[in-house]
């Protein structure tokens, strides 16, 4: 049972992360603009593929180098996303459950999972990403001779909304894991490898792999299914598969989280 | 002897550090392919729709084997220790080595080769797979000779690194907090020693330009030795090269942290 009150709060709380992270981090304006040079050095290095594309002239199952242009674009919106959102949350929760900083979080009168998923935002990180992000997909849809409706339009935000419930869940599970582990480093080294690597069609690959990110680990579904909604190559199956992962990840992480609180013993304090 | 012996205890040490983390480094390992996995499809499907036999002066064996080994071999020669040698000259950590009979580069020098071994043997792992089972590497000549010079130009190459990324560190006794400095150093060097993509894919003019920089001799250079694009004529030279700029680096080095610890003034420690 949904309780609207209760989400408005949550929202309310998730606009003063937003203004005190940021005014945290004017705090240190020196460090805010290195972060962003950083950020910028990252995305140059991601750009490459889009340099790749082009001068290789690659065509994967039929999609040329502008198709190809808009699944990049939507895996530099949703790097942004990441980076400006959870990145920062979700190293800092390994080191919150060992060091035992979870047990004062936990008296708070807000939602835990909530609270350490979402209490620094960093806006400088996320904007190259998505500003980079949003320049490639137009590119690439009018490129592609896509028509601008409403239709397409609204699905392409629907599959936003989707990819951003999926990188929640599956970029979480490395640090979930801090709640058993006592090193998550290499997990979490795989996870950033597997986003990185999720940057084109998934037919690009083996039908096993295809079929691994997209039912197992879905990262395929956060970068290929809007371009591919757009462009009229979803089957029904995989629109209603589009829809049901994100409700059934979030559930599976919110059923770990629970397991894992119950298992919880406060590390140091 | 006395001296031989106590930085044998320190590649030992380097050697137990990365195997306290054994798993941890075996995960990274699988991280550290993830990328060649994508340019590995990239690049099959690329050759599949040109009808020439060659890419960039690459043939597609040729492309495959540099996409496997650029991987492993920039894992391998990447120091990633300006953070710990940064946070040394920051917080008085290197008081220690002031007043012991041990001098800090001997430390970091050892200390970087035992933390390698693991490393190295999964390397050598590598390419004995690569040369005896994988089909892609049945088409490339392997004579003893560029052999001997690519075991060489490994180690060569791992001494340029060590020794580009002690001199680059030496920044930390000018600037205080450079940690964003040294993330977006490490991206760049990896970049323009061709650890991503081959350095042709950019154009033979920055090819060419690189080439007479040292970043050259780090990944490119004894990756090509393998893969058979370097010339057999050219294969000594090469490794004197590598050799002169050893010398220079170290020459850099030394006056870098000279001047460096005119400045230092050992706090904490």
């Amino acid at each position: 049972m949904i309780h609207w009150s209760e989400v408005k709060r949550h929202l309310h709380i998730l606009r003063l992360f937003v203004k005190y992270s940021l005014m945290s981090q004017m705090e240190y304006r020196f460090n805010f603009i290195t972060g962003i040079v950083a950020e910028v050095a990252f995305l140059i290095a991601k750009l490459l593929y889009v340099l790749l594309v082009f001068k290789t002239n690659l065509h994967i199952d039929g999609l040329s180098p502008d198709v190809i242009l808009m699944f990049l674009g939507v895996h530099f919106v949703f790097t942004g996303i990441y980076m400006g959102f959870f990145f920062q949350n979700f190293l800092l929760l390994g080191q919150t459950i060992r060091g035992g900083a979870l047990d004062m979080m936990m008296t708070k009168p807000i939602s835990l999972q909530f609270l350490v998923s979402l209490r620094h935002i960093d806006l400088g990180m996320a904007f190259p990403n998505v500003i980079t992000g949003i320049v490639l997909i137009t590119k690439g849809w009018n490129a592609s001779s896509i028509m601008w409706t409403w239709e397409t339009v609204v699905g392409f935000i629907v599959f936003l909304l989707v990819g951003v419930i999926l990188t929640y869940c599956l970029m979480i599970i490395p640090s979930l894991l801090s709640f058993w582990l006592l090193d998550t480093s290499a997990a979490a080294e795989i996870s950033y490898a597997l986003w990185d690597a999720n940057n084109m069609p998934a037919s690009l690959y083996h039908r096993a792999i295809q079929h691994i990110g997209t039912f197992i680990l879905p990262f395929f579904l956060i970068t290929n299914y809007g371009p591919l909604f757009v462009l009229g190559k979803l089957s029904a199956l995989q629109l209603i598969w589009a829809l049901a992962a994100p409700v059934l990840f979030f559930f599976l992480i919110r059923t770990v989280w629970k397991y894992a609180l119950r298992q919880y013993n406060s590390s140091s304090l | 002897m006395k001296n031989t012996n106590q930085y044998t205890v320190i590649f030992r040490f380097g050697l137990q550090h990365a195997l306290e983390y054994r798993s941890n480094f075996f995960l990274s390992l699988i991280s550290a392919f993830v990328p060649a996995v994508v340019q590995y499809y990239i690049w099959s499907t690329v050759y599949r729709s040109y009808s020439d036999s060659t890419l960039f002066g690459y043939s597609y064996e040729q492309m495959i084997a540099y996409t496997i080994l650029a991987a492993v071999v920039s894992k391998l020669v990447m120091t990633n220790m300006e953070h710990a040698v940064s946070n040394d000259i920051k917080t008085g950590g290197l008081n220690r080595y002031l007043i012991q009979p041990i001098s800090y580069f001997g430390f970091r020098l050892c200390h970087y080769f035992g933390q390698k071994l693991l490393y190295i043997i999964g390397f050598i792992v590598i390419i004995t797979l690569i040369l005896f089972v994988s089909p892609a590497s049945r088409h490339l000549e392997h004579e003893p000779e560029r052999i001997v010079i690519f075991i060489l130009s490994i180690v060569m190459a791992m001494v340029i690194s060590f020794l580009l990324s002690f001199a680059v560190s030496a920044i930390a006794f000018w600037l205080a907090d450079i940690s964003y400095f040294f993330v977006v150093t490490s991206l760049v060097i990896n970049i323009v020693s061709g650890g991503m993509f081959p350095l042709e894919l950019f154009g033979e003019g920055f090819r060419s330009v690189i080439s007479v920089l040292p970043f050259y001799y780090m990944i490119y250079w004894p990756v090509n030795v393998w893969t058979g694009i370097i010339p057999a004529s050219e294969l000594w030279l090469g490794l004197l090269i590598q050799l002169v700029w050893s010398v220079v680096l170290g020459g850099v080095a030394y006056t870098s942290w000279k001047l460096g610890f005119k400045r230092y003034l050992g706090l904490g420690g």
